[in-house]
């Protein structure tokens, strides 16, 4: 998969107002559908995954979610990015009884598990750092956003 | 050579990351071990062969086998107290 182009803005919805967890799931799962990312079982698949295995994580600068379900579900990789305009509950990954209130939101599309690695421990290296977690929690303009994040992650080229 | 493995919901992201970041920790540290993700289903039959099962869900069953923290993996917070316990492990 291309490096440059892992954050699309179109995979993006920057501070945006979801009631809740079910609502985000629901809508981004549509959106997936109508862009041709993922196939009609993606939605159901995707939320039972989370119920059974939750994603909820601290970084050292906030905490974020990383949904995602398994790669018979998605047809072309991909990360899908949320910055919630109010923070919604996630379950800990690590500890199901501790709930998170999370802000950045990033589904995960994997289609070839061993080979794409690369896409979350990009994301979670670039979570160690304060700029990167400060870019993608106050960025409001997606256009912005996916230029930054590009620079990012081709470091600075 | 000693195998590690790594286990989590579905092996579809988690334990594949992690795994590769272990790998890439012992090479640098230049420890030969076997690293495997594996999906929590397939758990049972791997931790027979295992020397250390890195878990990513806490409360899971547990194994006689030491087990260390797969979230400080991930995320980094707290990677290197989990990562000198990995060397230990593998060392003796």
């Amino acid at each position: 998969m291309e490096f440059k182009s892992l954050f699309s803005s179109r995979l993006m919805k920057l501070n945006h107002p979801y009631p809740s967890r079910e609502k985000l799931f629901e809508e981004v799962a549509q959106d997936l559908v109508s862009q041709g990312y993922v196939k009609g079982s993606y939605q159901d698949a995707l939320i039972q995954r989370e119920r059974s295995f939750p994603t909820g994580l601290r970084t050292n600068y906030c905490n974020i979610a990383i949904p995602h379900t398994d790669a018979v579900h998605v047809k072309t990789p991909f990360i899908y990015l949320v910055q919630l305009r109010d923070e919604l509950e996630f379950q800990n990954m690590g500890n199901a009884s501790e709930e998170l209130s999370v802000k950045l939101i990033f589904f995960l599309g994997i289609t070839e598990p061993k080979n794409q690695t690369i896409l979350l421990s990009t994301l979670m290296e670039l979570f160690q750092t304060e700029e990167f977690s400060k870019i993608i929690f106050e960025e409001k303009d997606t256009k912005q956003l996916e230029k930054k994040l590009n620079t990012f992650l081709t470091g600075g080229n | 050579m000693k195998n590690v493995i790594v286990a989590c919901g579905s092996g579809v992201a988690t334990s594949q990351t992690v795994a590769s970041k272990v790998k890439r920790i012992l090479d640098e540290n230049k420890i030969k071990a076997n690293v495997e993700a594996v999906d929590i289903k397939s758990l049972n039959s791997y931790i027979k062969s295992a020397d250390v099962y890195i878990s990513i869900t806490k409360g899971g069953k547990e194994y006689d086998i030491p087990m260390l923290n797969g979230i400080a993996f991930l995320t980094g917070m707290g990677i290197q107290e989990e990562t000198e316990k990995l060397i230990q492990i593998l060392k003796n």
